[in-house]
């Protein structure tokens, strides 16, 4: 019951970055879907003389292709992820402190671990219902018969997620950073500055398995501090 | 209650090593980049304005000046096995066909001058690798990046240049699922051939090489899709994959082609065929115009270059350096090449013809001798090298000792060179590459300065960890920990343990506050006196 009701209260706050983001990746996203779509016919055109060699490269999906979410809408999604975990963390873990009310957050009829376990839960359903519904929406229009060529990959749907979960990464760091009692010169930013490494390791594996062993790791970094230091924190 | 103690120690150490992780890993990263950056900007503010490395050639002899032109010459070969050289000047702006060339023959005598469209013989022409892209460009591909990992799509093209049928190669997969220009399925096209259903299609084996061409007739692409074992010749416009060749477990190493594609007037005189090498360096030659595959009994004892060209009778050139070792023998070559570099050296090419059963018999041979390259660098680029060696061996005494030894261990195994002794690690993994590529750049290269910069860091964290020690075993941990990341797991241990020291109330050395007692004397921390008004403490 408690719980719920700090949940409510976390998700209220976390509403309007929420919103922004979701209407940001929405309302951008359909601009650079409509201009690939105009751009279908052109991209169903194939010039090559005969008798020549080719090179492989052209064969590339994304080169002379079609009408698939990854070219328009991942670096978005990209983006939208990081800028929703770096406001998420901002107004669940710095505002506090830059505001002086972590007391009142803190000192309230429950432990700070469920104080803490619903800021994160709270996180995780934004990037959920957010970032993650437009992107399921998005993938689902694609794969509709007539408007990709070719349907997309399913891979592409993970990867998606994986690009969602970037984003928790840097709410992460970024919360960690929040929470740390040093001085910025210090090691304050240190959460923020392993979540950048994590996130560059992330996209940097080859198959789906390596990116969810570098998350799995990164998390496993990051969580545990968050949870130390919120519960010894000074307030 | 025991219990949640232990858990609550369990949880605490491992938030300790995590924290530890996060901050090494953070650090290290800075210094590393750092290092980089010092190595990449320093020199660049000697570099010197003349581009050219090297001074003046000095001037060679009578027999060094022909010995130097005959190794220079392109070595052609007419269809009787006549040896013919052909000394093309540097031209890079007249196009091929109107550049001048000159014809001598095997002692460099004068035969023709002209321009190369004009020449008055056709030479035998040789396979060569085809360009193409290789399963690691393919792995490459798969990258999870933001804009998502990509595979290849061949299309299948009408006469009006309108793509028609898009067949996309599903990687996990390993075959290919085709597509019309609406998007419907049209089947799957594997090893085994077409299929409408997905049951029935096979898996290619782990693919290897690809390579594509447009044939004359048509524009759909056709692509020669070489795996393990295997090559295959996929038409996806007739919905056809042929197997071509099938190494039967001794894996195909090289793949070289002359006119199979028909592509270029040049070859449109010499038969089609596929040369391929197996790794226990067995040739294979497949023709066309008859179809016929043939074993060539080439020696195993060579290993340099070979090249194969057919028309009526097939031939093969064999050439090279004496005293050349393999290229395998990695370790074995750069030796010789450090050794050789600047010696005179020993080159043959040769001719051989090849009977219906695959045997050589020798038809012409040139032998010649590469002059020694006594070109000497110009002073400023040796200094720029030199600053370039001093900034590398300052900028890497930071970096851990452990780099050195791992280094050390990677270069004895050679796994930092492949098979063919270029710089291309052996390992796939795109993680391990990026390790050992920064233990190759950035592992100490004065392993002096570096390790009494290392001491000097162990020390400092002596010195600073002694009034504030807990535990012994922790005071080991951070001297064998910086003992090991130097700059980095120095500023490691300051960052996690540069606490507050006080003097003890009893002896009055320095002590911490991380424990009850004082390390040296035993002491307690001091009480405040209590006082009457003390609500707590009295």
């Amino acid at each position: 019951m408690r719980f719920t009701a700090l949940l409510k209260k976390e998700l209220r706050e976390c509403l309007p970055w929420l919103l922004t983001a979701t209407v940001i990746f929405l309302l951008i996203g359909t601009v650079l879907f409509q201009e690939r779509a105009q751009r279908n016919d052109y991209y169903s055109n194939w010039q090559t003389n005969p008798g020549s060699e080719i090179s492989a490269y052209r064969f590339k999906g994304s080169r002379f292709s079609q009408l698939d979410p990854q070219i328009p809408v991942g670096p978005l999604l990209f983006v939208t992820s990081i800028g929703l975990g770096l406001s998420l963390a901002g107004r669940g873990f710095w505002m506090p402190g830059l505001s002086r009310t972590w007391s009142f957050t803190v000192h309230r009829s429950v432990g700070r671990m469920t104080i803490l376990t619903t800021k994160i839960c709270a996180a995780c359903i934004c990037f959920v219902i957010g970032p993650g519904l437009v992107w399921m929406l998005f993938y689902w229009y694609a794969s509709r018969p007539g408007v990709s060529p070719i349907p997309p990959r399913g891979r592409v749907f993970i990867e998606g997620w994986i690009l969602i979960a970037t984003g928790l990464i840097v709410y992460a760091g970024a919360a960690l950073s929040g929470l740390s009692s040093a001085k910025w010169y210090t090691t304050k930013m240190f959460g923020l500055g392993f979540s950048s490494i994590s996130l560059f390791f992330v996209i940097l594996q080859r198959s789906l398995p390596e990116c969810f062993i570098v998350m799995i790791i990164g998390f496993s970094i990051l969580l545990p501090q968050i949870i130390n230091t919120f519960l010894k924190k000074e307030l | 209650m025991e219990q949640n103690m232990i858990s609550q120690n369990i949880s605490k150490y491992f938030q300790a090593t995590a924290k530890i992780l996060m901050v090494f890993i953070v650090l290290i990263t800075i210094v590393l980049i750092l290092e980089g950056i010092i190595m990449g900007i320093i020199p660049t503010f000697f570099y010197p304005e003349d581009r050219d490395r090297f001074l003046a050639e000095p001037e060679l002899t009578e027999i060094e000046q022909k010995q130097q032109q005959i190794n220079k010459a392109q070595k052609h070969f007419l269809y009787d096995g006549t040896l013919h050289l052909v000394h093309e000047p540097e031209d890079r702006i007249t196009h091929i066909d109107e550049r001048k060339i000159e014809i001598y023959d095997k002692n460099y005598d004068p035969l023709w001058t002209g321009k190369r469209k004009d020449k008055p013989h056709s030479y035998l022409s040789w396979s060569r690798s085809p360009q193409g892209i290789t399963s690691e460009n393919l792995k490459d591909m798969q990258t999870v990046t933001p804009v998502f990992s990509d595979t290849l799509v061949i299309p299948v093209i009408s006469e009006k240049s309108r793509i028609v049928q898009r067949w996309r190669y599903e990687h996990n997969k390993k075959y290919f699922t085709g597509y019309d220009s609406g998007g419907k399925l049209i089947g799957y096209l594997g090893p085994n051939g077409f299929s409408k259903s997905e049951s029935q299609v096979e898996p290619f084996e782990e693919l290897s090489y690809i390579t594509a061409w447009t044939p004359k007739k048509t524009l759909s692409p056709v692509i020669l899709w070489q795996t393990k074992n295997q090559l295959f010749q996929i038409n996806f416009a007739d919905h056809d994959c042929e197997l071509l060749f099938d190494a039967q477990g001794r894996q195909i190493d090289r793949v070289m082609l002359n006119n199979w594609r028909q592509i270029g007037p040049e070859y449109s005189s010499n038969r089609p065929f596929i040369h391929l090498k197996t790794k226990n360096e067995k040739h294979f030659l497949l023709l066309r115009d008859p179809s016929r595959q043939i074993v060539l009994k080439i020696p195993q004892e060579w290993y340099q270059g070979i090249y194969i060209a057919a028309r009526d009778r097939i031939f093969v050139k064999y050439q090279g350096t004496k005293g050349m070792p393999k290229r395998k023998d990695w370790k074995l070559w750069q030796e010789w090449f450090k050794e050789n570099r600047n010696k005179a050296q020993e080159k043959w090419v040769e001719l051989h013809e090849v009977d219906d059963a695959g045997n050589l018999t020798p038809v012409n041979r040139l032998d010649w001798t590469q002059p020694a390259n006594r070109s000497q660098k110009r002073p400023e680029w040796k200094k720029y090298e030199k600053i370039q060696t001093i900034t590398n061996k300052c900028a890497t005494s930071f970096s851990p000792p452990l780099f050195g030894l791992v280094n050390k261990y990677f270069a004895e195994k050679g796994l930092y060179y492949d098979v063919h002794g270029r710089y291309r690690q052996r390992f796939r993994n795109l993680n391990i590459k990026m390790i050992m590529d920064i233990l190759l750049f950035l592992h100490p290269a004065y392993r002096a300065a570096n390790l009494s910069l290392t001491l000097i860091m162990m020390c400092l964290v002596f010195w600073h960890s002694w009034p504030r020690r807990t535990w012994y075993i922790r005071l080991i941990f951070w001297l064998v920990f910086v003992g090991l990341f130097n700059l980095a797991g120095f500023l490691t241990y300051m960052a996690l343990n540069h606490t507050p020291i006080i003097r003890c109330s009893e002896c009055g050395k320095k002590r911490s506050l991380e424990r009850a007692d004082c390390p040296q004397c035993g002491g307690l921390l001091a009480v405040p006196e209590k006082r009457s008004t003390d609500l707590i403490m009295a």
